[in-house]
């Protein structure tokens, strides 16, 4: 008998399917997620990347296969019971409350994360630990002097940044980025893929992203999807290397 | 047996006088996205221009055209004035905006014809009763108006699935850009639906004309039930609003019917003869929520 | 978070203009001006308690006024029963009984609508709400030991320690007292950690369900708070009338309520007072003019749902709330 390992990985899937008519969406998509890994997915477009993301933060049921996280298996979990578990995620289209100020938005964060208050009496604007801890993230991402600002008067790169300080407030076991430098300048990207590089280690991170050079320098490994299957994982030098994942994929880079 | 089928025709020419102005209702909100309470006042209209024409006149031909023609121009002059600017606001601008002009219609009305209720006479060719099995007379007016329901459900049917029109508005109710790829002018386009649902309820409302008082505040009975049938049908699906009209009908039919029976067969009389008559009027409420607690969306759903 | 401290001056001056207005009424010798006033502080009441659900849980229930109605039916028939001796423990007319019954019923009925509701969103959700109050509606036009259509006299308030609400002046008080500490209660509420989250549940339910919120029980929650909120409303009006109809509970009230809210300024619960304000106060002026006062009123209505869509006082009281 095979000893367990002390520490299950922080996000296991195991063939996961979810078709839609004719359509594969997701073919038996099994990939790990080891504890302090920056794990990448890419893909063309239609190859299923945003139908996974949905399926591991529970807005969509797979049809069949398991998502364990934290090796629990949470597959017949609702989204926000998995949010409290402690998956963090972005969106590829930003979901941010936009009457609310960047601050309001990054304490909603710490607020939920227990699943929410019926505490009628007490002004969460007013509880300076969370405050501190909000401001910390909001300095963590850059946005540290925009805390007053209504969160809809953000320019686009900046809604992306508050993005990953509301899902990274709350300490996520694992964090999900959905395509975080999707429409941002130069200038934007690189800082952003420094941040990223800076969270590496320290946190769980599936990252699928468009932008290959952040890509290739960020990921400890890489998952390439096509057509919903899984063709290739391995580290950047070997998904560059491996005459599969050329054949079936690279003709069709798009940045 | 008699009784039951009586009841049951009485309940078909109800749902087929709902499908009229469900229908409009239905994809009015399916195309355009808009909630337009003002759809009551456009039937009230039909129903007051079919009684004073055909009063004036003495006939009632001439008045039937009066109803299509004056519901066609309110309606077509509401969507001008109001209901355009009303595409892509939240729900509750539009509910509040069509509750003005509601306001307004009613008042107008009473205004221009005052307050008394108007009966129409029943024209000869369609007076009387005819013998449809022994035991069982039926109006030829309600036979009448089953036969121009089911009528209009065809041609419903033929228009929305086999013309350019119909294929726009099926266009417009799935995809929008796709319309505006083909070039055509999609304020035209809302603007004829618009005032199609207006004629139907004309229709309606030369149905109405003879068999029930015509009153200032008729349209909103009616609006609500055909609220209830296109939530029950399936927002924005004629289908639905066929199939949810019959069901609602009928529920409301049989239930004037047996509902009293049934409740004082089980409740004490003093309490089941309370509770009869507002069981009945609340019958198609309960109907509804009950469909929409087992299909949220209603029975025909339109994909999204 | 908005620094301004505009809305909170403009609803000091508000109620102080309230409190200011029995000595007006009383130096000008207007008569009609009390019974005025008090329709217009138990409709902001109710308006306050929609505007909680509307303005800041983005649900738009088309059926509120069966909570009017109930609150207020809810006061007559322990009224009436305790009248004929058929209360346990004898009845009571005690405000502090009768009043807390009665909110109790409407949270009790909010819940079970609330939950039901909830199923569904959007369109669907504002004809089930309508639905339920045409059931409530149709119920009490039913009932006939309760008057049926007719409705049901009262024959005189309910009473509280130490003041006479029989008085005029002392009911428009003990309304104008409830108001602001309702509206008091709705304030601390939205800006509270359950508001923040309520709030959020409105402008993005994703992203509030991705960070570990369950939406129905904040959603159900504000909707009984805001039913119990509009009960309270009813229970004042069934005093103030003396008399109950179920016209309390009728589509047409709802529409009003809603009118009355959007009217002031949807999601800024000040807004919705002076909408109630406006309503009222323009009916009496219109009706004494002419009888179709509606002719003027319905395209009113119609002009701030096209035009003023932030209503009376919401560009005045300031941010940018996106409606």
């Amino acid at each position: 008998m095979r000893t367990e390992p002390t520490a299950p990985p922080a996000l296991r899937i195991e063939h996961l399917r979810k078709t839609f008519g004719a359509l594969r969406a997701t073919d038996d998509v099994s990939l790990t997620i080891e504890r302090g890994e920056l794990h990448a997915i890419i893909g063309p477009n239609g190859a299923g990347k945003s139908t996974l993301i949905t399926q591991i933060c529970g807005e969509l049921r797979p049809d069949s296969g398991h998502i364990h996280l934290d090796g629990a298996d949470v597959t017949g979990l609702p989204a926000y019971q998995r949010a409290r578990l402690g998956l963090g995620r972005s969106f590829q289209i930003t979901q941010l409350c936009g009457d609310f100020t960047v601050l309001e938005n990054v304490l909603l964060s710490l607020e939920a994360k227990g699943g929410g208050s019926f505490d009628v009496f007490r002004d969460p604007r007013r509880n300076r630990f969370e405050i501190d801890v909000a401001m910390e993230w909001l300095g963590t991402v850059g946005l540290g002097d925009f805390a007053e600002r209504r969160a809809s008067a953000l320019s686009h790169g900046e809604r992306r940044q508050l993005e990953i300080a509301v899902a990274l407030a709350r300490d996520p076991r694992v964090l999900l980025l959905d395509e975080p430098m999707a429409g941002m300048g130069a200038e934007e990207s690189a800082r952003l893929a420094h941040l990223l590089a800076d969270l590496k280690g320290r946190y769980s991170i599936l990252l699928v992203e468009h932008d290959m050079d952040a890509v290739f320098a960020l990921a400890d490994r890489i998952s390439v999807l096509v057509y919903g299957r899984v063709v290739f994982t391995g580290t950047a030098a070997e998904v560059r290397e491996n005459p599969e994942v050329k054949a079936a994929y690279l003709g069709d880079w798009e940045c | 047996m008699i009784f039951f089928l009586e009841q049951l025709l009485n309940g078909l020419q109800y749902g087929a006088m709902l499908f009229m102005l469900a229908s409009g209702l239905t994809l009015i909100f399916g195309i355009m996205g808009v909630i337009n309470l003002t759809h009551g006042s456009f039937y009230m209209v039909g129903a007051y221009s079919a009684a004073v024409v055909t009063a004036a006149t003495g006939s009632m031909a001439l008045g039937a055209l009066a109803a299509l023609a004056g519901a066609a121009l309110y309606g077509t002059g509401i969507e001008i004035t109001v209901i355009r600017r009303l595409y892509g606001r939240d729900h509750l601008y539009q509910v509040l905006a069509t509750f003005g002009l509601i306001l307004f219609s009613n008042e107008a009305m009473a205004m221009l014809v005052g307050r008394q209720p108007l009966f129409m006479a029943i024209p000869p060719l369609l007076a009387g009763s005819v013998r449809l099995l022994p035991g069982l007379d039926y109006p030829v007016i309600r036979l009448a108006f089953i036969a121009v329901g089911a009528l209009v459900a065809l041609g419903l049917w033929l228009l929305v699935n086999h013309t350019r029109l119909g294929m726009l508005i099926r266009a417009g109710a799935d995809d929008r850009q796709m319309v505006d790829a083909l070039g055509v002018d999609i304020g035209r386009l809302y603007t004829i639906v618009f005032a199609l649902g207006a004629v139907l309820c004309g229709i309606a409302g030369v149905m109405a004309a003879p068999l029930l008082a015509v009153e200032i505040g008729m349209g909103e009975r009616i609006l609500i039930a055909g609220f209830v049938v296109i939530v029950v049908g399936g927002v924005g699906s004629v289908r639905g609003a066929l199939a949810g009209a019959l069901l609602i009908g009928l529920v409301d039919g049989l239930g004037r019917a047996y509902l009293p029976q049934i409740i004082q067969s089980l409740l004490p009389p003093s309490i089941a003869d309370t509770l009869a008559a507002g069981l009945v009027s609340a019958s198609i409420y309960v109907i509804m929520a009950l469909v929409l607690l087992v299909r949220p969306l209603g029975l025909f759903p339109v994909r999204s | 978070m908005t620094a301004s401290r505009r809305p909170l001056l403009f609803t000091l001056a508000l109620f102080a203009v309230f409190a200011t207005l029995p000595a007006v009424f009383a130096l000008t010798g207007w008569t009609g001006g009390m019974g005025l006033a008090t329709r217009i502080l138990i409709y902001a009441t109710a308006v306050v308690a929609l505007d909680l659900i509307i303005g800041y849980g983005a649900m738009v229930s088309f059926g509120h006024a069966m909570f009017f109605g109930v609150g207020g039916y809810a006061v007559a028939v322990v009224a009436h029963h305790t009248g004929l001796g058929e209360m346990p423990f004898g009845g009571s007319n005690a405000a502090l009984v009768v009043w807390p019954i009665a909110i109790v019923v409407c949270g009790l009925l909010g819940f079970v609508v609330g939950w039901l509701a909830l199923k569904t969103s959007g369109v669907q959700f504002i004809m089930i709400t309508l639905a339920f109050a045409q059931m409530v509606f149709f119920l009490l036009v039913s009932v006939q030991s309760w008057g049926g259509d007719d409705g049901m006299m009262i024959d005189r308030r309910n009473t509280l320690p130490f003041v006479d609400i029989g008085r005029p002046t002392t009911f428009y008080y003990v309304c104008l007292a409830v108001l602001v500490m309702w509206f008091a209660f709705c304030r601390m509420l939205v800006n509270s950690r359950f508001g923040l989250v309520l709030q959020a549940l409105r402008q993005s339910e994703r992203r509030a369900v991705n960070l570990g919120i369950a939406p129905l029980s904040f959603r159900l929650a504000t909707f009984v708070t805001s039913a119990m909120g509009t009960g309270l409303a009813g229970v004042l009006w069934a005093n103030y009338a003396r008399f109950v109809s179920p016209d309390m509970a009728a589509w047409t009230k709802s529409g009003e309520f809603m009118a009355m809210v959007v009217l002031g300024g949807l999601g800024t619960l000040v807004g919705p007072i002076v909408g109630a304000a406006a309503f009222v106060g323009l009916e009496e002026v219109l009706s004494t003019w002419t009888q179709h006062w509606m002719i003027v009123m319905g395209p009113l209505l119609v002009i701030v749902a096209l035009y003023r869509r932030r209503g009376l006082v919401g560009s005045f009281l300031g941010g940018d709330r996106a409606h």
